[in-house]
């Protein structure tokens, strides 16, 4: 269970294999089949990138892997970077009260 | 607020005292841990957002590259040019322990850049945008992972310190006012007992006072009628 996987919409994957990630495709149309890709995938994996539109689309079952040490299930970065920043604000303010390091 | 019911006794007195101090102890202590989580915390949250920002913008210019790439190639050449995973590195995976959250450490050993520098297909039928994407990608893996390590941290520390304050919470505004009201409670009754003891003494006392002074009077009076 250690290998660095990443999930998501096939052509914004595809590339990731090259540099070594096993790759999972899940579309976020049909989530009932994204989501069992999702537990194979959590399974195998002890880092698991995951596309922003398909973290939207499984919110819940992600969220189910967030107390556990692994796997990490990570949001990808991306231009503009709304997700995996979101959750990191959303950290702050649950454990400090007020978001103090986000705010710009 | 719900009180404790105890007997108004001074065996059940020194118990609670003895627990008052270890919850006054206990919320001391976690009150340092839940400054001393907070603090781990927003080091790694900021080191985090910083990791992350930086990824953002490389991730931009990966993702133009490859639309560059899908573009220009066909979409089928693509698929097969990078169907083959190759290049796995090593992931292994252990915990490192901050204030009691084992948290995971990625360490990540790369594998060795073999042939056509690293890439498993040929250049022949993809177009240069690719190799660069790839090669872009490739040398992001140690920044994606350090980030994935740093936010999971951050998640886990985030939980631990929601945890802990509601601990600290409950030992301060619930357990410490109920041992403590009972205490007082314990006392009032103890010290109403001790003052009801005294009085009924000096009460006891007053009469056999008189009793003691009937009984010298009917004497002295007995004497009197002897001497007549």
């Amino acid at each position: 269970m250690s290998e660095i996987g990443i999930i998501g919409e096939r052509d914004r994957v595809l590339c990731f294999m090259a540099a070594g990630f096993t790759v999972y495709e899940a579309s976020p149309d049909d989530t009932e089949k994204a989501e069992k890709t999702l537990r194979e995938a959590a399974e195998r994996s002890a880092i698991l990138f995951i596309t922003a539109t398909l973290a939207e689309a499984l919110h819940d079952s992600v969220a189910r892997y967030d107390h556990a040490a692994t796997p990490a299930i990570i949001p990808l970065p991306e231009s503009g970077g709304g997700l995996g920043t979101a959750a990191m604000k959303r950290a702050v303010e649950r454990a400090v009260g007020a978001d103090i390091v986000f705010r710009d | 607020m719900a009180e404790i019911k105890v007997n108004p006794t001074r065996m059940e007195l020194k118990k609670l005292k003895g627990r008052l101090a270890t919850a006054r102890r206990g919320h001391k202590l976690l009150k340092d841990k839940r400054d001393e989580l907070m603090k781990q915390f927003l080091d790694i949250v900021r080191e985090a957002k910083v990791l992350r920002e930086q990824l953002n913008d490389r991730f931009s210019m990966i993702d133009a590259r490859f639309a560059a790439a899908a573009a220009t190639s066909d979409s089928r050449m693509l698929t097969e040019a990078l169907m083959l995973p190759g290049r796995q590195g090593k992931l292994t995976v252990s915990t490192r322990n901050v204030m009691s959250v084992n948290v995971p450490v990625f360490h990540y050993e790369a594998p060795d850049a073999g042939t056509e520098g690293g890439l498993n297909y040929g250049l022949a039928f993809t177009s240069g945008e690719l190799d660069d994407a790839v090669a872009a990608l490739t040398d992001a893996t140690d920044e994606l992972i350090r980030l994935s390590e740093l936010e999971k941290a951050a998640l886990m520390l985030c939980d631990e310190i929601e945890r802990t304050r509601r601990r600290v919470n409950a030992l301060e505004y619930i357990m410490i006012p109920q041992y403590e009201t009972a205490i007082r409670s314990i006392t009032m009754k103890l010290d109403e007992n001790e003052r009801g003891n005294t009085s009924r003494l000096m009460k006891v006392k007053d009469m056999m006072l008189a009793e003691e002074i009937a009984k010298r009077k009917a004497q002295s009076g007995d004497a009197d009628e002897d001497e007549e």
